[in-house]
């Protein structure tokens, strides 16, 4: 418990610095000094830097790491599978489906989170369906397939309409760089109402890792939570692919560092994963628009050139154990 | 209250459309210690199962305090029955003491990590099965044996009046099996109905009040060990010649099977 604390108190020192910092580097470098000056004085032209392209895009960065890890660590739960988060689940791939066909099909982006999640939710539903009787191996084969599909159907979309593939295209590489407040604020609610829920099931979930035999055994009505978790992790991971494109491997790594240092118990991982999420995709973002300057990497290539080995790494270890990592 | 803790009416059980129990009838009571014995095959543990609420009857009825067990909610069935398996095993890093700890879910709203009084018993059960020096284990470095006594120590944390486990002495060694079937014995003392599924007929024997010995999902014979344990009724049930002697010491009957004439 005093442990959970400690890191909380960590993770949350790193990325007030790291806000600060993100916020000071870019284009144009400022001081503390004239950020704070900044943030009062509307005639300086870093007042406009400040508020409208840095603040915004620093909030959502720490948002959708949150929404991601906070989803991985659910889903990783709810597949008893360590290996499991939204992108490798297919969750991103179907989200990202379904928020091209919005962007192809209708300009509103008001209708793009919905859209994403019923795309996120059917891959899901399906990747489950195909790997239900099998182990971590035949879940990710089956996220695989189901992903390499969906990710085609997007191309096929960008052939279809050629005058967004380039908006398109750069969204299924992930991206923040067109982050705005209306992103932000159209993105918090799903994701805090998301995470608060899933709180209420953590018990369950802790239950469940043993089998749902002894789960329900312990009271805990198995199939049931896993549909309410899984509805609730996708909304979130959704709402986070509906802003940012697909950002892969957050969603995996972090809850892993996490539960090594809080423990598998979710009531502590769940929300110090969405913590310790919003951190580490704040800092890949800062290094994604800075590292090449003036151009940007995006940052889901950032994340799948960290993010990859890491998961190779896992899934080596996990196959010599012989089960699950 | 119902006078029986536990019924069993024409129990039968199906699993992928094959008889399983074939109609058990069983009338326990709160205090009582009762052993369930049979060849392997006989359909004990899918009996005890059903007993728990984890597999659908095909026919007839089972009752906790008189209501049908799938008229409870999961959570109001697990604060009245708790259920300890075969053989468990978790790849996730918790702790012994926080697999104890689970015993207390069913207890707890949805938010509130622990109640007062939670870790008093959790300590407690660990006492009780022995397990005191390995609270702060991970749960996937325990022995077999160590992983049986933790999920009784589970069951103990649940303060469920009706306990069902099966074959909780499987991976123990000597010492351990009689010191977790005396456990048992004085839970039933203190008033709980333990229901347990065993394969050694001496310890079924020594510790159970009452046996229930079963042969192809059905049951053969109820009652005191002394009336249900004959040797020519074992014979017949699992199919090969059963002695017992006398072990004058201590006024036991001693059962021992021999290779099938």
């Amino acid at each position: 418990m005093k442990k959970t604390a400690v890191v909380c108190v960590v993770l949350a020192g790193l990325l007030a610095g790291a806000a600060l910092l993100s916020l000071c580097v870019g284009s144009a470098n400022l001081s503390l000094g004239q950020l704070f000056a900044a943030f009062g004085d509307e005639s300086l032209p870093a007042h406009t830097i400040f508020l409208q392209i840095r603040l915004p895009r620093v909030l959502l960065a720490m948002l959708v790491g949150a929404a991601l890890s906070g989803a991985g660590a659910l889903v990783q739960g709810v597949f008893k599978n360590p290996m499991a988060d939204p992108y490798i689940l297919g969750v991103s791939s179907g989200a990202a489906l379904g928020a091209a066909i919005g962007m192809v099909f209708f300009e509103s982006s008001a209708l793009l989170p919905p859209i994403a999640f019923l795309g996120g939710f059917g891959a899901v539903s399906l990747v489950w369906f195909l790997s239900r009787k099998g182990g971590t191996v035949s879940l990710l084969l089956a996220g695989t397939a189901v992903s390499a599909f969906l990710s085609a159907a997007v191309s096929s979309l960008m052939l279809v309409d050629r005058d967004k593939l380039e908006r398109v295209y750069l969204w299924t590489m992930g991206s923040l760089s067109s982050a705005t407040w209306e992103k932000f604020f159209s993105c918090l609610p799903f994701v805090l109402v998301g995470l608060s829920l899933s709180l209420f099931f953590c018990k369950d979930l802790n239950a469940m890792l043993l089998g749902d035999e002894q789960a329900q055994s312990l009271g805990v009505d198995a199939p049931k939570v896993r549909l309410i978790v899984t509805l609730l992790s996708t909304l979130v991971a959704a709402a986070a692919v509906s802003v940012s494109g697909v950002i892969g491997f957050v969603g995996l790594m972090v809850p892993h560092g996490v539960r090594f240092l809080v423990g598998p118990s979710h009531e502590r991982l769940v929300p110090v994963s969405a913590l310790a999420g919003s951190l580490v995709l704040l800092v890949v973002d800062t290094l994604a628009r800075t590292l090449l300057a003036p151009s940007e990497i995006p940052i889901g290539v950032l994340t799948a050139l960290l993010g990859a080995p890491f998961f190779l790494v896992l899934l080596r270890r996990s196959l010599k154990e012989g089960g699950v990592a | 209250m119902a006078a029986y803790a536990l019924e069993a009416e024409g129990l039968c059980l199906r699993l992928s459309g094959k008889p399983i129990v074939r109609g058990v009838d069983l009338h326990l009571e709160l205090g009582q210690a009762v052993g369930i014995l049979g060849p392997n095959g006989a359909a004990k543990t899918s009996l005890l199962r059903a007993l728990c609420g984890l597999l659908p009857l095909s026919q007839g009825r089972a009752l906790l305090f008189g209501r049908p067990i799938g008229s409870y909610s999961r959570r109001e069935l697990a604060r009245r029955l708790a259920y300890v398996p075969q053989n468990a095993g978790c790849d996730f890093n918790f702790t012994l003491r926080q697999l104890v700890r689970m015993g207390r879910y069913p207890h707890l709203s949805r938010l509130s990590a622990a109640a007062p009084g939670d870790a008093a018993l959790v300590e407690e059960a660990l006492a009780k099965t022995g397990l005191t020096a390995y609270g702060d284990r991970l749960a996937r470095t325990l022995s077999g044996g160590e992983w049986q006594r933790a999920l009784i120590a589970r069951a103990l944390c649940q303060q469920a009046d009706c306990l069902l486990l099966d074959e909780p002495t499987a991976a123990l060694d000597i010492a351990h099996q009689n010191g977790v079937l005396a456990l048992l014995r004085g839970l039933a003392g203190e008033g709980r109905l333990v229901l347990l599924v065993l394969h050694d007929i001496n310890l079924a024997a020594a510790y159970c009040d009452h046996l229930l010995l079963m042969q192809e999902g059905r049951g053969v014979a109820f009652g005191p060990p002394e009336e249900v344990l004959r040797p020519e009724l074992l014979s017949q049930v699992y199919g090969c010649p059963v002695r017992s002697v006398l072990d004058e010491e201590t006024g036991r009957q001693l059962y021992y099977g021999l290779s099938p004439a």
